[in-house]
């Protein structure tokens, strides 16, 4: 990281679903924000392949009059609204509805969309529908090439993927300044790239799964591949069985080093199993390195949360911000941030929750807590 | 299958080259998931050799890329350019097309199936009954139907996109439309990640912890099957991917714009 000391703050992106949660969600410290929102007629049609990547009702307005309310008190606040249409793909049949779709979104005066295909932004530009255009981790931008690319296509902002270590992240940005860049800081750190992810995002829960599977599939699998709602949950945390299907040991080791290695090699694959994505990971105490390197924004992931976490959490993060501004040193700062997170949270920081693994130190993993 | 179906062979070490047989005019060598597996100078270097003597085509795989990735295909790409022949690369990452296309003019970028984003998870399969028929539709094809986004692969030089054997059958026609497809069989991937748990998944103390960090390959020593009732078919982890096995070749898939197989005898890492 460069010495020289960065101005201006990185700005708080904060998700929300419903307008009367704007001026909260504001005054404890968010500075852009960002929604969803169902179409009645695309749900009919629709039903499992959202129009953005959070399928669930809760966590998307549903009308675009709420928009249009929530847009006007943000701006009253001078506060930009940026709205999800990032879902990956979309097919020809569903363009008409998308364009209507879109044509009625600027008309609430959003500041931007978040887009992730490619096709979507061509077709935006064929139909003359001028939106500014930020990009979702969807577009799986790993390198500065990869930004450019987009750039050219005329999106101003690049959300970095998760993923993403802190010094390709720096290796990015450096190469990329006529770009804006967002990372995630809180929150949803998928297990797999999302922008490459195909598993489904299911908006419903499976409360029997005898009815749904039949009895005789139920009966040949033990309890616990149950223990997690079979729809619900996603695909990449299932309860899966898992075994070794082919082994090629290092003809190095002896026999029981072959055997210890292969156990451990198993017992890690089930780690989502274990351990859920949304078990509150976090990203605050890189907050200092993402400051000096440049970089835009930090997004706080949780459309569809309760205003309180909501609330919670962008205080969290206005607070780390407000230390940053105070001009501590680096190493004081990751420690009170990972020290002001267990406070926050009463969890403590593991790599198993942690965006960016590589800064904690290693004593963190190690250390026993009472959880 | 018809004489005009084009049969590739997909290796991911030069080892595998042992299946090859007189079927395949095509090797496609290298990786697509993962940056720390892209070949040596050397091991491309062997395998063009093989292509060379046995008069065959070739294709480079490469996958996403940090921009130290790219660096290394960058390398790669410089030999392959040295040759003056064409030769096709698969780009699953729009920065490496950048590459291609700033190289040479016998580099042939070719769209990765990692960036046609159809919807893979077998779970899926339960549901093709009970939604709507737009939706089926919508999981049998994708955006490479729109005529904007063929254009604009056509304008980058891309006339070729390489799609997966998805168990809802593919329903996209792009005869006519200046580009070919490609159909990979029979494994296909279904999601990708960074955090590899076989990378350090031997080590002692690694159990619960993750991590992007230098590797020692060990995802080359294991292959995993993930079974779980609410999956149709099992899930195969190796390394950072998770894939599944569809072996049945969908009937008329020439009429739809599909003028290759590309057979993966081995999982593809």
């Amino acid at each position: 990281m460069t010495g020289q000391k960065r101005t201006t703050k990185m700005k708080i992106m904060a998700p929300f679903n419903t307008p009367k949660e704007i001026g909260d969600l504001i005054e404890c410290g968010a500075t852009e924000l960002y929604t969803g929102l169902n179409d009645e007629e695309w749900i009919r049609k629709y039903p499992i392949a959202g129009i953005n990547r959070r399928v669930e009702l809760k966590s998307n307005l549903n009308s675009f009059a709420e928009l249009k309310k929530a847009v006007s008190i943000a701006h009253s606040y001078k506060t930009k609204v940026e709205l999800t249409l990032n879902e990956h793909y979309y097919t020809q049949a569903q363009y008409p509805l998308l364009l209507d779709y879109v044509k009625k979104a600027i008309d609430t005066g959003v500041d931007a969309l978040i887009v992730s295909d490619i096709s979507l932004v061509l077709m935006l530009k064929e139909h003359g529908l001028v939106v500014p255009l930020s990009l979702s981790t969807g577009g799986a931008v790993f390198n500065s090439e990869a930004a450019r690319f987009f750039g050219k296509l005329g999106i101003f902002r690049i959300t970095i993927p998760r993923h993403v270590t802190i010094a390709e992240m720096a290796s990015i940005v450096e190469k990329i300044p006529m770009l804006e860049t967002v990372v995630f800081i809180l929150n949803s750190r998928c297990a797999n790239i999302d922008g490459l992810c195909t598993f489904d995002h299911l908006p419903f829960k499976c409360p029997d799964p005898a009815k749904f599977l039949g009895k005789e599939v139920i009966n040949q699998y033990p309890e616990d591949v149950f223990s997690k709602d079979i729809i619900a949950t996603g695909a990449c945390m299932l309860p899966y069985l898992i075994e070794v299907e082919r082994f090629n040991p290092s003809h190095n080791d002896a026999e029981d080093i072959q055997k210890q290695k292969r156990e451990a090699a198993l017992k890690r694959q089930q780690m989502w199993i274990k351990h859920h994505i949304d078990n509150i990971p976090c990203g605050a105490c890189s907050m200092y390195d993402l400051h000096q390197m440049g970089i835009t924004a930090v997004k706080i992931v949780g459309r569809g949360y309760v205003d309180k976490r909501k609330r919670g959490d962008i205080k969290f993060i206005t607070m780390l911000l407000d230390l940053l501004d105070s001009g501590i040193p680096r190493d004081e700062y990751m420690r009170v941030a990972r020290n002001m997170y267990m406070g926050n949270y009463n969890k403590p920081c593991r790599s198993i929750n942690c965006y960016y693994p590589e800064m904690l130190p290693k004593e963190y993993d190690e250390a026993t807590y009472e959880e | 299958m018809k004489n005009n179906i084009e049969h590739a062979l997909y290796i991911t070490c030069a080892e595998d080259l042992k299946y090859y047989n007189t079927k395949y005019s095509r090797i496609y060598f290298g990786n697509e998931f993962c940056e720390q597996l892209i070949p040596s100078e050397k091991e491309l270097g062997n395998v063009l050799d093989f292509v060379k003597d046995n008069h065959l085509r070739f294709t480079l795989l490469t996958p996403y890329v940090t921009n130290t990735g790219l660096e290394k295909l960058e390398i790669l790409l410089a030999l392959l350019a040295s040759r003056a022949e064409p030769c096709e690369v698969v780009f699953n990452d729009w920065g490496v097309l950048e590459s291609i296309s700033r190289s040479s003019t016998y580099l042939q970028p070719v769209m990765g199936r990692l960036l046609n984003k159809m919807k893979r998870g077998p779970r899926l399969m339960h549901f093709l009954d009970l939604v709507p028929k737009e939706t089926v539709d919508y999981f049998r094809t994708c955006s490479l139907e729109m005529p904007a986004f063929q254009e604009f692969l056509i304008e980058n030089r891309v006339r070729r996109a390489e799609l997966d054997n998805l168990l809802q059958g593919i329903d996209l026609d792009l005869s006519g439309s200046g580009i070919s497809l490609s159909l990979y069989v029979p494994y296909a991937y279904v999601t990708t990640t960074r955090l590899c748990l076989a990378n350090q998944g031997e080590e002692p103390g690694w159990e619960e912890k993750i991590g992007i960090v230098p590797c020692s390959h060990e995802c080359r020593k294991y292959t995993f099957k993930l079974t779980h009732p609410v999956l149709p078919v099992a899930l195969i982890g190796k390394g950072n991917t998770k894939f599944f096995r569809n072996e049945k070749i969908p009937e008329g898939i020439e009429s739809q714009g599909f003028d290759r197989i590309v057979f993966e005898p081995e999982v593809p890492m």
